[in-house]
């Protein structure tokens, strides 16, 4: 048990960016204020934590213009995913283990 | 155990998180029960409209023996009664996700719309094709069978149960189309009692 904990993400640590990590994770791409949106936060509050999880590289950005608007697009990256999915067999483990 | 309620709370958030994100929640329970009550009205005005004719054309098996009037009146019934249970539906969906706070207009509803339209295209498309061949008796199988795929499909993309009325309406086409006879009776049943019962369902399930 204390070895799963130890293999939880110190990046995930946080309720905001878990969640923006699982709706990446089961989206191709999307835009900031889609994403704001469906996790109902302020604009500073979600790109904070974007700029962790990107300094992380958990995540790429992409900057387009649709004619002369900005639109931003996030993506889960390779890594990102995996450090997702170990993350939540992480949590998975401690469940079981308090469960026992 | 703090950890454990924590992971329990994250594994929770993950999930209706992912759901949120890949599925369009707005889908109304009452929309498929006025979508059914709709669904019998028109079958009830189809039947009564045989029934006058005298005919039986859409009912039996015999191709092309249609009296212009009728095949033109079930036709126009059978667009009525889609877009007045597409009206129901949009109505109840777009009051859901201003109650839940849902973005009703997102990617989520351009994968539900895309699933659901390219089947139901294909199957209006070829109720087109019968009709041009005079084959009024497999209308109401190939109406239900091309909804069954289209529910089907959609059901990746809002709640899953949506998939099982997908299967019981192909069931229903499926017998539709070897007993032609029963056709009207059983279209009624797939678009009418069953959307009924399953928004019943819906809505206790979801929206209480």
């Amino acid at each position: 048990m204390i070895r799963s904990i130890e293999n939880l993400n110190k990046a995930f640590d946080n309720r905001i960016r878990l969640t923006i990590m699982s709706v990446l994770f089961v989206r191709e791409e999307v835009d900031f204020n889609d994403l704001k949106k469906t996790l109902g936060v302020t604009d500073g509050n979600l790109a904070t934590h974007i700029a962790v999880l990107e300094r992380h590289k958990y995540l790429k950005v992409k900057k387009l213009f649709v004619g002369k608007k900005p639109r931003t697009t996030y993506a889960i990256t390779e890594s990102g995913s995996q450090a997702f999915a170990a993350h939540v067999d992480a949590l998975e483990e401690v469940i079981r283990g308090g469960k026992k | 155990m703090n950890e454990l309620e924590s992971g329990l709370r994250d594994i929770s958030a993950i999930r209706s998180m992912m759901e949120r994100a890949s599925k369009f929640l707005s889908l109304s329970g009452l929309s498929g029960i006025s979508a059914g009550v709709v669904a019998l009205a028109g079958a009830w005005a189809a039947h009564l409209a045989v029934q006058q004719s005298g005919a039986h054309i859409p009912l039996q098996g015999e191709a092309g023996t249609g009296d212009a009037w009728l095949s033109r009146f079930l036709i126009a019934d059978a667009i009525s009664v889609l877009v007045v249970a597409l009206a129901c539906s949009t109505f109840f969906s777009v009051r859901m996700s201003r109650k839940k706070g849902y973005p009703l207009w997102g990617p989520t509803t351009m994968y539900l719309l895309a699933a659901l339209m390219i089947p139901l295209a294909a199957g209006g498309t070829f109720c087109g094709i019968l009709l041009v061949h005079g084959i009024y008796s497999l209308l109401p199988s190939v109406m239900l069978v091309f909804y069954g795929l289209a529910l089907l499909n959609a059901g990746n993309f809002t709640f899953s149960e949506v998939r099982y009325l997908g299967v019981i309406d192909i069931l229903l086409g499926l017998t539709a189309g070897f007993q032609p006879a029963l056709g009207l009776i059983l279209w009624a049943g797939g678009f009418g009692l069953l959307h009924i019962v399953y928004g019943i369902l819906l809505y206790a399930k979801y929206e209480k």
